[in-house]
């Protein structure tokens, strides 16, 4: 019961920021535009790659 | 440099800015909408790639040597990719605001935080972390090839920027 209530909310709160980014004249930022803004530095882009890095290994590797 | 559009010529175009997929590109000062072409379409060479890659990838498990080389296979060429690729200079794009940086905080932080709390609690049934959720549906072979190609398909997304 618990898994389930946990991916629920974990699925609609992703789902719903995602959402609110793409909204027409949202103010939130798009993960697009998040990303954007995050990889335009070299310390951004090599702490999310190895963020990436990272969560594949987690979930796939162990 | 990159192709821009069929109608609009190179030299014609002085700069392009993304928005909801498809790429405004500004002409002379002027704006055009054109299909996005620079950004956001993968190929299908390198979509067959990732689903072949992801498929396969799938039929390794956990802790095993096949899985450690499938993430780290890949893990080393987009990193390749991304130290040796020459970034194209990309315009600078709608400005992120104060409330909408204050919306991903408040996201972010809440999901580390209840993370950070169901993992100090055992990460146990009763208080699961993500990988805890995650371990039974990617133990399904079609689960753990989606999941693969999601992973992998934001690391092509990523290199591209």
């Amino acid at each position: 019961m618990i898994h389930a209530l946990s991916i629920l909310v974990y699925a609609a709160s992703s789902l719903g920021v995602v959402v609110l980014g793409r909204w027409p004249r949202s103010r939130v930022p798009s993960v697009e535009q998040l990303l954007g803004k995050i990889m335009s530095t070299r310390t951004g882009r090599t702490i999310t790659l190895a963020f990436w890095v990272w969560i594949g290994w987690h979930f796939f590797a162990r | 440099m990159p192709q821009v559009s069929e109608e609009i010529s190179e030299s014609a175009a002085i700069g392009s800015v993304v928005v909801g997929g498809r790429a405004r590109v500004l002409v002379s000062g002027e704006t055009a909408e054109v299909r996005r072409t620079t950004v956001g379409h993968w190929g299908w060479p390198i979509f067959a790639l990732v689903v072949i890659y992801a498929l396969v990838g799938a039929n390794f498990g956990s802790f095993t040597l096949g899985s450690n080389i499938i993430v780290f296979a890949s893990a080393t060429v987009f990193l390749g990719v991304a130290v040796f690729r020459r970034p194209e200079p990309l315009p600078s794009g709608p400005r992120i605001t104060r409330r909408g940086t204050l919306t991903w905080t408040v996201v972010l932080g809440t999901f580390t935080a209840l993370e950070l709390v169901n993992f100090f609690l055992g990460s146990t049934s009763s208080h699961p972390t993500l990988s805890i959720l995650m371990a039974p549906i990617l133990q399904n072979y079609w689960a753990r090839a989606a999941a693969l190609f999601i992973w992998l398909g934001f690391g092509v997304e990523l290199v591209r920027r």
